[in-house]
């Protein structure tokens, strides 16, 4: 929950949690939110944390891999990097022990690529979607929706996932804000309308 | 479906079912696209039930649409474009091959490297049923200056800025008799996580080759200029030291899979009772069929030779048997080593590479007799 709201605040203002850190210079803790915070910003629209959390670098290594997904369309800011990839190589570093993996239930990993029935969230009105679609979306997603700031919505598999679909777009994740004001109905326009293209 | 078909795919299925009934399990590297490894313990038999068999992409699957067709475009006499039904109509071939991720093993190398840091189960062995790729080919009629094939699939990547997951892959090996296009995978129809409804399967070659929701094949004249194939999935020709610079020339595509063994079982750590356990797992090479595998209990000194199960073939793997005595209070370190019948021996360094692919290093197992 932390971490979620941290990511909150950050996207509706980016500059203060730098600063406020600063002026509560809570020392050990302080570099571990920061690179939290952008964890969850810039690199978890596109990734799960998982993915991170495995890697073993050095901060060099690390400061290549965030250049590199920084022109990749990361929204990881440039002068970042250096001391970014300090924090990763102290947490994820070459000392670090490779964390045994996960597991997942086979019958698990199938449903989660199932599509779902649309359920309340059927009958969406294409038009009315596009609109919407328009004022809250676009913005990040791009006009066509093949992203942007955010990531692209075309032909992906969450658009089966009727209820994901919602949850998401309800609540945020990472940098997205959520829209918690949105109806079912307006909901299932959306995803009409995102279908479309 | 004919007899024959019918008894290939049984075995198959009367595992996928095991599997399910054992309450079958994936490692999970990252969920977010899915990067699920299969655990030693399933790499012990011939073919890999589909529920456990490892799941990689780059930009995770797109949306289940069986409608998807399939395009043969580019430097062709005649385009094709088929969809599932007409792809069925045309004749059908099966091919037992081993799918391995080029980066499988790459948490095993020293130094670390980034990206997914998969130890041993990104790999897998299936059945795969198909039209060959030669012969949409061939109906197809490249023209002479064809030389590559590019390929696309309906995988979109996240953002405008994030390189699409595009693929080359040479016209020899696409006219290769095993090179399929597949839509079965252990006599079921693909899962999604597999590629649903068409993949590549290139028998011998690393899993960046056998791609998955497959839509186009155009025939090129050039190599696919994408990411892809030019910057990644390269290996220096030569081996180097680690941090040394590498130049793009220096770089060749990371395809033809080296000689390898794993044990299955029994596990690392384990302690079983004393006397005879029988140490299991699987071989194959990309270059031709396994010749022998051979164990060490002495760390290399001396090797015997192991039993061999299922067929030869390249790229397609066999399981091994040996029996190991153990006596009360003793610990057993074996190794397992493969050769195959070109001669290459797996050594027991795998080549540190920049992106750390074809690890094939000896695997070994420790376990102690109570």
């Amino acid at each position: 929950m932390k971490r979620v709201l941290a990511a909150l605040l950050l996207a509706g203002c980016p500059e203060e949690p730098e600063l406020s850190a600063d002026a509560a210079a809570p020392a050990p803790a302080a570099p571990v939110e920061t690179a939290d915070a952008t964890l969850a910003m810039s690199c978890q629209s596109c990734h799960s944390r998982l993915l991170v959390e495995q890697q073993r670098l050095t901060a060099a290594q690390w400061a290549k891999v965030l250049e590199k997904m920084k022109g990749w369309g990361s929204s990881v800011a440039a002068e970042r990097i250096p001391s970014l990839a300090e924090q990763l190589a102290q947490r994820y570093g070459p000392g670090a022990t490779l964390p045994a993996p996960q597991r997942l239930a086979a019958g698990a990993a199938a449903a989660a690529l199932a599509p779902l029935d649309d359920g309340r969230f059927a009958g969406g009105d294409r038009r009315e979607g596009a609109a919407l679609f328009g004022m809250r979306c676009s913005v990040c997603h791009a006009a066509d929706a093949r992203g942007g700031i955010g990531v692209s919505l075309v032909d992906r598999l969450l658009l089966q996932r009727a209820s994901e679909f919602a949850a998401h777009v309800r609540t945020g994740r990472g940098q997205m804000l959520g829209n918690p004001d949105l109806t079912d109905a307006q909901l299932a326009s959306v995803l009409a309308y995102v279908r479309s293209l | 479906m004919k007899r024959r078909t019918l008894l290939a795919a049984a075995p198959a299925l009367l595992l996928a079912r095991a599997a399910r009934a054992e309450g079958a399990w994936l490692e999970v590297l990252g969920d977010r696209p899915a990067q699920l490894q299969t655990p030693l313990e399933y790499l012990d038999r011939l073919i890999t039930p589909n529920e456990v068999f490892f799941v990689r992409s780059h930009h995770g699957p797109p949306r289940l649409d069986l409608a998807r067709k399939l395009v043969l475009t580019g430097l062709v006499e005649k385009p094709l474009e088929l969809d599932l039904e007409a792809f069925k109509k045309l004749p059908q071939t099966t091919v037992t091959a081993v799918l391995q991720c080029a980066g499988n093993g790459r948490a095993l190398m020293s130094p670390v490297i980034p990206g997914v840091q998969w130890t041993h189960g990104a790999m897998g062995q299936a059945e795969w049923k198909g039209v060959r790729l030669a012969e949409l080919l061939k109906r197809a009629k490249p023209k002479p200056e064809g030389r590559h094939v590019l390929l696309t699939g309906a995988d979109l990547a996240p953002k405008p800025s994030t390189p699409a997951f595009l693929r080359d892959l040479p016209l020899e090996k696409a006219l290769d008799p095993g090179t399929l296009i597949a839509w079965q995978m252990n006599g079921e129809p693909l899962p999604l996580s597999h590629g649903a409804p068409f993949r590549l399967v290139v028998p011998g070659w690393a899993g960046s080759y056998w791609l998955k929701w497959l839509t186009h094949l155009e025939v090129s004249a050039a190599e696919q200029p994408a990411f892809f194939v030019q910057k990644a999935y390269r290996i220096p020709r030569e081996p180097v030291a680690p941090g040394a610079k590498v130049t793009p020339e220096q770089m060749v595509p990371v395809a033809v899979m080296p000689v390898k063994s794993i044990i299955a079982r029994p596990a690392s750590g384990a302690v079983l009772p004393a006397g005879r356990q029988q140490v299991v797992g699987v071989a194959f090479s990309g270059v031709a069929a396994i010749r022998h595998v051979e164990v060490s209990s002495d760390g290399g000194a001396t090797w015997r030779k192991a039993k061999l199960d299922g067929k030869g073939g390249l790229g397609r793997w066999q399981v091994f048997e040996a029996a190991v005595d153990v006596k009360a209070g003793e610990t057993a370190t074996v190794i397992a080593r493969a050769t195959d019948a070109q001669g290459n021996v797996q050594p027991k360094d795998a080549v540190w590479n920049p992106s750390g692919y074809h690890y094939n290093a000896w695997h070994s197992v420790t376990w102690r007799a109570s």
